[in-house]
């Protein structure tokens, strides 16, 4: 680089938020900085550009100079050639993802590699297997995995994989969210034959830990757009729940919870004198959320 | 103080379903570990001999640390180099917040240097000085919230100055989202941050029709109520702030499905220690007192506009979110953090204190001591600025018109 000369950041007469900065990080910064403004795209700037990253893996900047880098310098390239650059930056992009698990732009790079490779699901979901091995709720991977379902497909796999990791896990909300996304691409969400079976689904997990909030809320979400008169096995489980003794605290405010909406569905004004006196025990067992009782109550 | 002061209904450390045996996992297991963590400051507070007099607003504690950041941070943060617009407004809101006047040399070297982060081509801020870093939504919003903040005429020109209407729709996919810079990501950060910025700077016109950008944003709204980054990703306390309040700006929050968004948002409050957690399931941490906390202003006004809460009203458990704040985030040295056991840092002493401020514009706090809120500046929800600044601002590129 003997022949760029280093542009240092200019934070002006009296700098703020001046960050005492590590050894190296401003000459690499420099020389990046240069390269930016003369816009040289050459295997050096890329090389620059991967120094930047290790300093700072959210530069947003260094990671879209690699994409336009590796863009200009295969303008001409043969296919197979520019297709073993973008698998070469597929590589870079695992290699600095596994440390930077939370970053945005890493997954964003990656996005944009796959795109251009044009290759099928298999690869790209195992290796967010790997990583929700480690981290089962990282919320980039989960994005990224559906990003990869919609684009490449493998839906056929999922519905097993997403499972393995609720057997795990009963409280990884992530994984029943996609269970829910998984049905709402690959199966019809208005069948009712549908809906209880995702019942029963969310049922034997509630029966497990009746306090776990997930199973709960998946259930809702599948039968509320079909009204809850018309799945009345939502209704048996949380009167079976509440008749029991297995449910105590958290579980039983869920059942009681659910049943307020159930209750208070049909209009009927003997159920809704029952929601009403639910929302009044409820403000006793959940005395945290007394004032959205309170509200509840009044909109039976 | 009295005794009157430990007759709330609620009470801090109540067990919670990670106790009750079922289906144990990592994720009972990390919750009842944060749980023991947030026991232990509580106990410390509400030892018989200390009572809650021990506990109180480090007021001056916090102004002294955002003060220090202010200048110089330590190489911790190099992380953030590429956020350093937002530093300025962690740092400037929470002393905001805390009825902190930042000097007029301060206020001008902030100025300044916001404006050397000015992209003088594409318009928009970048997050460090131009060049070396292209415009980005997040440092944009950042910088526009800082210039607000400090309100004074320098900092409403150099708004004027951004070239943010071009910036803006540049930005703009044709689905109505928005991309975060050119060539990068897309979730509802980025349709916030413009709607916000656009309507701060009075560019709403200018940057329209927005009609597909509600539309987008509603259909990230996901079956358990809250919203995700984009279609289909689940259920997020960041996320579903971004999307309700670039929904209420833009008129269509009413359209969100309520009574899930409701019953989501109160079930992300925490019964153990008061706090809120972003996601179902996750652990507590500071920052979603604002990113939770900070959409109940916004959906209970609605609730009241329609008639179906009455005024002055609140759904949440204000004083049970203070009693986190103050009780289990509060760093002695000044600074809050995430949780018990983890450092202090300027991101989340900035959306803690704002969470603190929304919860100090309850219209009732039983059971709170006067001290705890005292002082407080009370800030608009939606933009997440003091108030007044807020005012001040919309009125002046009102009149620039
Ligand atoms: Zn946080």
């Amino acid at each position: 680089f003997s022949d760029l000369e280093p542009l240092p950041q200019d934070d002006g007469p009296v700098p703020v938020v001046r960050i005492a900065y590590p050894d190296g990080f401003e000459e690499v910064m420099s020389y990046f900085r240069r390269v930016v403004v003369t816009g040289e795209c050459s295997q050096r700037t890329l090389q620059l550009s991967a120094e930047v990253i290790a300093h700072n893996a959210a530069n947003y900047t260094a990671w879209q100079y690699r994409r336009r880098c590796l863009e200009a310098m295969h303008s001409g390239s043969s296919n197979a050639a520019r297709e073993q650059a973008w698998r070469e930056e597929l590589a870079f992009c695992t290699a600095r993802g596994r440390e930077n698990l939370k970053n945005y732009q890493v997954w964003f790079h990656r996005r944009s590699c796959l795109a251009r490779l044009g290759s099928g699901p298999e690869a790209e979901l195992e290796f967010v297997a790997e990583i929700l091995r480690d981290d089962s709720k990282n919320y980039h991977a989960w994005g990224h995995r559906q990003w990869v379902l919609s684009s490449c497909g493998g839906w056929e796999g999922e519905a097993a994989f997403v499972e393995g990791l609720l057997e795990e896990d009963a409280r990884n909300n992530s994984a029943w969210n996609q269970r829910y996304f998984l049905l709402q691409h690959t199966a019809d969400l208005s069948s009712l034959s549908v809906a209880e079976g995702e019942v029963d689904f969310a049922a034997r997990f509630i029966a497990a830990a009746p306090g776990n909030p997930s199973p709960w809320n998946y259930l809702r979400g599948v039968v509320e757009p079909l009204g809850y008169s018309a799945v009345p096995r939502v209704r048996l489980l949380c009167e079976g729940l509440l008749a029991g003794d297995a449910a105590s605290g958290a579980g039983r405010v869920a059942a009681m919870s659910l049943l307020v909406d159930v209750l208070d569905e049909g209009g009927d004004p003997a159920e809704q004198e029952r929601a009403r006196s639910l929302c009044d025990s409820l403000e006793d067992l959940d005395s945290l959320r007394e004032a959205y009782w309170q509200w509840r109550r009044s909109r039976v | 103080m009295s005794d009157a002061d430990y007759q709330r209904r609620w009470q801090p450390g109540v067990e919670t379903d990670a106790r009750d045996g079922g289906a144990p996992s990592d994720t009972t297991e990390e919750q009842i570990a944060t749980e023991e963590a947030c026991q232990r400051c509580i106990d410390e507070i509400c030892d018989p001999e200390l009572r809650r007099e021990a506990a109180s607003l480090l007021t001056r504690e916090h102004r002294t640390y955002c003060a220090s950041g202010l200048w110089r941070l330590s190489a911790g943060y190099a992380s953030l180099d590429a956020s350093r617009p937002w530093l300025c407004y962690w740092i400037v809101h929470s002393l905001s917040i805390l009825g902190t006047r930042i000097d007029a040399a301060a206020a001008d070297a902030v100025i300044n240097f916001i404006g050397r982060c000015r992209d003088p081509d594409c318009g928009g801020f970048c997050g460090g000085p131009y060049p070396g870093q292209m415009a980005h939504l997040a440092p944009t919003y950042a910088a526009v919230n800082t210039l607000v903040t400090i309100g004074t005429p320098a900092a409403f020109e150099l708004i004027k100055g951004a070239k943010l209407g071009s910036f803006l729709r540049a930005m703009r996919r044709e689905d109505g989202a928005f991309t975060m810079h050119h060539d990068g990501e897309v979730d509802v950060r980025g349709a916030y941050c413009a709607i916000a910025v656009a309507t701060l700077s009075g560019e709403v016109e200018a940057t329209g029709p927005w009609e597909d950008t509600a539309n987008w944003i509603l259909g990230c709204q996901t079956y358990e109520g809250g919203v995700g980054a984009t279609p289909g990703e689940e259920a997020h306390g960041g996320y579903t702030f971004c999307g309700l309040a670039a929904l209420s700006l833009l008129g269509a929050a009413h359209r969100l499905r309520l009574p899930p968004l409701v019953r989501w948002l109160v079930g992300r409050q925490m019964a153990h220690a008061g706090g809120f957690q972003g996601r179902t399931n996750k652990l507590v941490d500071s920052c979603y007192s604002f990113w939770q906390g900070g959409a109940f202003p916004l959906v209970q006004s609605l609730l009241q506009s329609r008639g179906e809460l009455a005024p002055g009203g609140a759904i949440y458990n204000a004083p049970a979110l203070l009693d986190y704040l103050i009780v289990c985030a509060q760093v002695a040295q000044g600074g809050l953090r995430d949780k018990p056991g983890k450092g202090r840092d300027y991101y989340h002493t900035c959306y803690a204190l704002s969470g603190l401020a929304v919860a100090a514009s309850a219209s009732e706090l039983p059971g709170v001591p006067e001290g705890w809120v005292n002082g407080v500046r009370l800030i608009n929800p939606i933009f997440n600025v003091v108030n007044d600044k807020v005012e001040a601002a919309l009125e002046h590129f009102r009149a620039a018109e």
